[in-house]
């Protein structure tokens, strides 16, 4: 069920009022029976699968906590590795590694049998088998004990607030949770709910409000040229940030609701001034996890340079890999570790330059300038993120080039017909109505996000009158009523 | 402590209470999909129908339950009927001249809406001539999100008695009555229902839009009307748009990968396509000459679903069909493809429906 759905605004209160009427040594039990009957909403036989991973990295954990020789630890991880891997391979990679097979054999005339899967993909698959490597690597490495509590552990894998799509969390954080007590309190909850409000808000009044405009462009873009491939790429950018933020928040202030801190996922990535600090604020708990577990592996950044370039750079495209079974996606992965190594390259130089054009005296100037290239660069990547194919995608940045100077020339010579074609095309999917709304409502949570600079809006609001504060909770809410869009759309993330 | 927190709680969301009651009561008087009425609506509109009127002005009603008034009051047998969706709703007595005929497609028709509605007919004892059935791939879908049907349920349950389906009638009827009064009532706390009903009211003004309904010898006017013959004459909104306004819209529909009934298409449902064959079996088993018709798509949308991989089983319901009527000498017309008989964007109304216009040019294969 998504959290956008009737079948949740059901299912959550009611799991709420039962969690906090049982007895606490039963609360795990009926926490777990909810987990996996969430799960099960999506598709009962998955949670088959969710089983599986949870029973194979509980006998790794515990095999591998009764020895403490590396090779015998080792094989037991390796065994959670090709599961989980194995798992995530067989559901969401095999058909891509298949195809390109396919292609070279076919390419050089080689007959090619092995046929396409028709296997769905479960959801949240990316997700669960993270956050469940993330254990046993870390008992394999010693970070942690293994949990002994197989109910606890089978909880912290399917865990139903962050269990399809994060945030993906570490055991070290989560599990201890489990044995702790939590009684009903104001605070908290209040707190928990505000934040699944603001979720709520950022979901189906502006992310799926401008992914009419996204998808119109983007599943035709041979239909529009210029402007209007610029617009569609900015509503992107929010479409993606809010729909995902919009699902963690959801997910963080539920779980809070119930007594458990997750991790906070996103931390108004588009203030940030590289990209490095991009991806310090952005899907945070994915980032960490790469960080932690494959470019620490790999050596990170303690090994020859060349080598950490490669580090920083593999980090960044089996990321890309991560997101999706497209060429877009890892060439995306592959971009931003460009990005990173270019920014790398180039410190000195930049440092240079901003002391010649006496950039480094005005800090204020510098830093917006800083986050409005970040934005631009990160922008560009979202380009090939969200086209369709390579092809597409290369369709978009031509003409986004030869559009906007065709639309200045039009305007130049006052030809206002064809101005108007270039500027809206065939239509951009969304009346004026909505573009204003659209906007309006960006201008809101990046408001939003400018005070916050200054602390958790959360904390400033209890400083505020009452009236004031229930009037924005009013306005909130009343803008999920009157302009939120529900129509059974699904979180982005999920297909991840 | 605890019940200090829980009592400040509740106390809290006590607040937000007259938002509830504001969509609550906006809802119910507004109404938009008539959820909150009686059927003594479709029962004059029924009447209207079966003395020769046709009604002006006409939204959303149960069209099941409107079915089921019409054909018990039929004042004559009638030859030829179209059981379908609204893709079908355009069929009209000018194309079966000389024959009675009535057409009772109703909008996102499932299977069990044809079933159903034809059962009124046979235990009415009025079984037409030929029964052209006008069938979308949706229909085989079991997850086509169509659960109008089940407002007369106990008519499709009866014809599967009938067919020899053995099933706990009783127990069936009344839960698909029950599920279907729950999802009824529940559009009480719609928040979609509550924007459409805001929707109606800035533009109307309030709640005058239910007055504008009225009977008429008139078939054309400013607005949607329903014609004695069942089927649906649209307005100048639907007939006049631009070919922009066409494309715009079917390229919405396709962005918001809006395939009505066909998301998660994944498989012929077995249960729907034994359904299908057992209830042609029946009618040739009561000398009723069944005709399949395929209604084509928009180009553009069509396009769309024929790069979909989720959505392949379109093409495929086609071919099964086809084979079918081949296998057991039914005529079949028609077919999901536009290409087939040229037809472009000026053809369509949206992405689902054909121009009247064009409806015979299906015929002519």
């Amino acid at each position: 069920m998504l959290f956008n759905s009737y079948q949740f605004f059901i299912f959550f209160p009611l799991v709420v009022f039962f969690y906090f009427i049982i007895p606490y040594k039963y609360r795990w039990i009926f926490l777990l029976i909810a987990s996996y009957y969430f799960y099960m909403s999506w598709n009962p036989a998955y949670i088959i699968l969710i089983i599986l991973s949870t029973l194979i990295d509980y006998f790794a954990g515990i095999m591998m906590g009764k020895t403490a020789e590396i090779k015998s630890r080792r094989k037991y991880l390796i065994l959670s590795l090709i599961a989980n891997l194995g798992l995530l391979f067989t559901f969401k990679y095999f058909n891509f590694f298949n195809d390109t097979m396919r292609h070279i054999f076919t390419y050089m005339n080689f007959n090619y049998q092995i046929p396409h899967s028709n296997l769905l993909l479960p959801v949240g698959i990316s997700f669960y088998t993270f956050q469940t490597l993330s254990y046993t690597i870390d008992v394999y490495k010693g970070g942690r004990e293994p949990e002994k509590h197989l109910g606890y552990f089978a909880l912290y894998v399917s865990f139903f607030p962050q269990l399809v799509a994060g945030p993906i969390e570490r055991s070290t954080r989560l599990l201890p949770q489990f044995y702790e007590k939590y009684d009903v309190d104001y605070d908290r909850i209040t707190d928990g709910l505000k934040l699944m409000m603001w979720g709520l808000f950022k979901k189906v009044v502006i992310a799926d409000r401008v992914s009419a405009l996204v998808n119109t462009v983007y599943n035709n873009p041979s239909d529009f040229t210029g402007i209007p491939l610029i617009i569609a790429t900015i509503f992107f950018a929010f479409q993606i940030y809010c729909d995902f933020s919009g699902y963690s928040d959801i997910a963080i202030g539920g779980a809070q609701v119930l007594g458990f801190k997750l991790m906070d996922n996103f931390n108004r990535p588009y203030f940030s001034k590289s990209i490095d600090e991009f991806w310090k604020r952005w899907h945070i708990s994915l980032s960490t996890w790469f960080r932690d577990y494959l470019y620490i592996t790999l050596g990170g950044n303690r090994v020859s340079i060349p080598r950490w370039y490669l580090n920083l750079f593999l980090t960044f495209l089996i990321s890309g890999l991560w997101h999706g079974v497209n060429w877009t996606f890892i060439i995306w992965g592959a971009l931003n570790g460009f990005y990173l190594l270019f920014s790398i390259w180039t410190k000195h130089i930049r440092h240079s330059f901003n002391e010649i054009i006496g950039l480094n005296k005005r800090p204020g100037l510098h830093k917006y300038i800083k986050v409005g290239i970040t934005f631009f660069l990160t922008c560009i990547a979202w380009v090939i993120f969200r086209a369709n194919s390579i092809q597409d995608a290369f369709y978009i940045f031509s003409h986004i080039i030869t559009g906007t100077w065709d639309l200045i020339l039009s305007l130049i010579h006052k030809e206002w017909m064809n101005a108007k074609f270039l500027l809206t095309g065939q239509g951009l999917g969304m009346g004026n109505r909505d573009f204003i709304l659209s906007l309006i409502s960006i201008g809101i949570m990046e408001y939003i996000h400018l005070i916050q600079r200054h602390g958790r809006i959360r904390h400033m609001l209890k400083n505020k009158p009452v009236l004031f504060r229930w009037f924005l909770y009013f306005l909130i809410v009343l803008m999920i009523l009157f302009f939120g869009v529900f129509n059974k759309s699904q979180f982005i993330y999920f297909q991840f | 402590m605890k019940e200090n927190h829980t009592k400040r709680i509740l106390k809290k969301l006590l607040f937000f209470l007259p938002i509830l009651l504001m969509l609550v009561i906006v809802n119910f008087a507004v109404d938009p999909s008539n959820s909150f009425r009686t059927s003594d609506f479709e029962r004059q509109l029924a009447d209207w129908i079966n003395n020769g009127y046709n009604i002006e002005g006409i939204y959303d009603f149960d069209e099941r339950i409107f079915q089921e008034f019409c054909i018990e009051k039929f004042k004559e047998r009638k030859e030829v009927i179209v059981l379908g969706s609204s893709r079908g709703i355009q069929i009209n007595q000018e194309m079966f001249f000389g024959k009675t005929f009535f057409n009772n497609c109703v909008s996102g028709a499932s299977l069990e809406d044809l079933m159903a509605v034809y059962n009124i007919y046979d235990r009415c004892n009025l079984n037409p001539d030929i029964i052209i059935l006008s069938i979308d791939p949706w229909m085989f879908n079991k997850n086509n999100d169509q659960t109008r049907w089940m407002s007369i349920s106990d008519e499709y349950w009866q014809l599967k008695n009938k067919m020899g389906f053995k099933t706990a009638l009783f127990k069936k009827i009344l839960f698909n009555k029950t599920v279907f009064k729950i999802k009824k009532y529940s559009n009480v706390f719609s928040i979609s229902h509550f924007q459409h009903s805001i929707h109606i009211l800035l533009e109307y003004k309030g709640l005058e839009y239910k007055k504008n309904i009225i009977k008429t010898l008139n078939s054309n006017g400013e607005t949607n009307f329903k014609i004695s013959d069942g089927r649906i004459s649209y307005g100048p909104h639907i007939t006049k748009k631009t070919q922009d306004e066409i494309k715009k819209g079917v390229l919405y529909e396709i962005a918001k990968k809006n395939y009505f009934g066909l998301n998660n298409f994944k498989k012929f449902n077995p249960r729907l396509k034994n359904d299908f064959e057992k209830f042609i079996e029946y009618l040739e088993s009561k000398n009723v000459k069944v005709v399949i018709l395929l209604f084509p798509y928009h180009p553009i949308y069509y396009k769309s679903i024929e790069n979909n991989p989720n959505l392949n089983l379109v093409p495929e319901t086609e071919i099964y069909l086809k084979k079918f009527a081949e296998e057991n000498s039914i005529d079949i017309y028609g077919s999901y493809n536009p290409n087939i008989y040229d037809l472009n964007d000026s053809d369509f109304y949206d992405e689902m429906h054909l121009k009247k216009e064009n409806i015979p040019s299906i015929f002519k294969d």
